[in-house]
């Protein structure tokens, strides 16, 4: 076991913060500048050069009370969050175009097509037939299922 | 026995300790650790963000110069710093007295 403790301590600490690389930087190079000070403290006494960069790494504490500990997330966990981000965000704005519309409602039954898709309930069974167009007159009830005035 | 401090005592312990003159972090440590007689002696990385958060506060500055071949970051006071601390100092005296005067 030859390897620096501090250079181990510098390379686990590299890889657990987070932030601007300016800032990591910064970072870094306190925690050495620092560590390397202790280590030279504790060397002139009786320490090894490995003994003294251990002391002065277990002096300092614990990499993980240093560096933000929140985890990395895998691009897998970020796709879904931005998934689910946009299907909530769609919702909102889906719920927010309903109110509208349901607030202009008869405004609606007025302008509504004369020919309307109605969506025909899958059937279980036999491969789907492509689903029919079934075309009717304006009926009295508006696309967003509200009744119209006369 | 050493004792575990808040992270504002650790704040005005290193505002103490700047207002004697410029200090790196390594000896900031140093001198809380001679100046409290060894009572405060905690993980010593644990004074670097409070450092960041003093020096965003505007209460310290920072400056980079060379030592033994490696960057080294020291820091200092600023004006507002040095009335920071006052206030602090006196806030911190008044909490003292008073908790002299309900245990004693």
């Amino acid at each position: 076991m030859n390897e620096s403790p501090i250079e181990t301590y510098l390379n686990e600490l590299s890889r657990r913060l987070r932030g601007a690389g300016r800032i990591k930087r910064r970072m870094l190079e306190e925690v050495s500048d620092h560590l390397h000070a202790a280590a030279a403290d504790l060397h002139v006494g009786d320490l090894s050069q490995h003994d003294a960069e251990a002391e002065a790494v277990g002096r300092f504490g614990p990499v993980r009370d240093i560096a933000t500990t929140r985890p990395r997330r895998s691009p897998a966990a970020r796709v879904a969050l931005i998934l689910i981000a946009v299907i909530v965000a769609g919702g909102l704005f889906d719920a927010a175009v309903q109110r509208q519309l349901g607030a202009a409602a008869p405004s609606v039954c007025a302008q509504a097509l004369p020919i309307q898709i109605l969506d025909i309930p899958a059937k279980p069974g036999p491969p789907a037939v492509p689903a029919p167009l079934v075309a009717r007159q304006p009926s009295d009830r508006s696309p967003h299922g509200q009744v119209c005035q006369p | 026995m050493a004792n575990k401090s808040s992270g504002t005592d650790v704040e005005l312990m290193l505002l103490a300790v700047l207002r004697d003159g410029p200090a790196h972090g390594y000896g900031i440590i140093v001198a809380l650790r001679d100046r409290s007689n060894g009572e405060f002696d905690f993980a010593e990385g644990t004074i670097y963000p409070a450092l960041h958060r003093l020096e965003k506060a505007g209460l310290i500055e920072s400056s980079t110069d060379i030592a033994n071949g490696r960057p080294r970051r020291t820091y200092a006071m600023t004006t507002h710093g040095t009335q920071a601390f006052a206030e602090q100092r006196r806030s911190w005296h008044d909490y003292v007295t008073g908790v002299k005067a309900v245990i004693a």
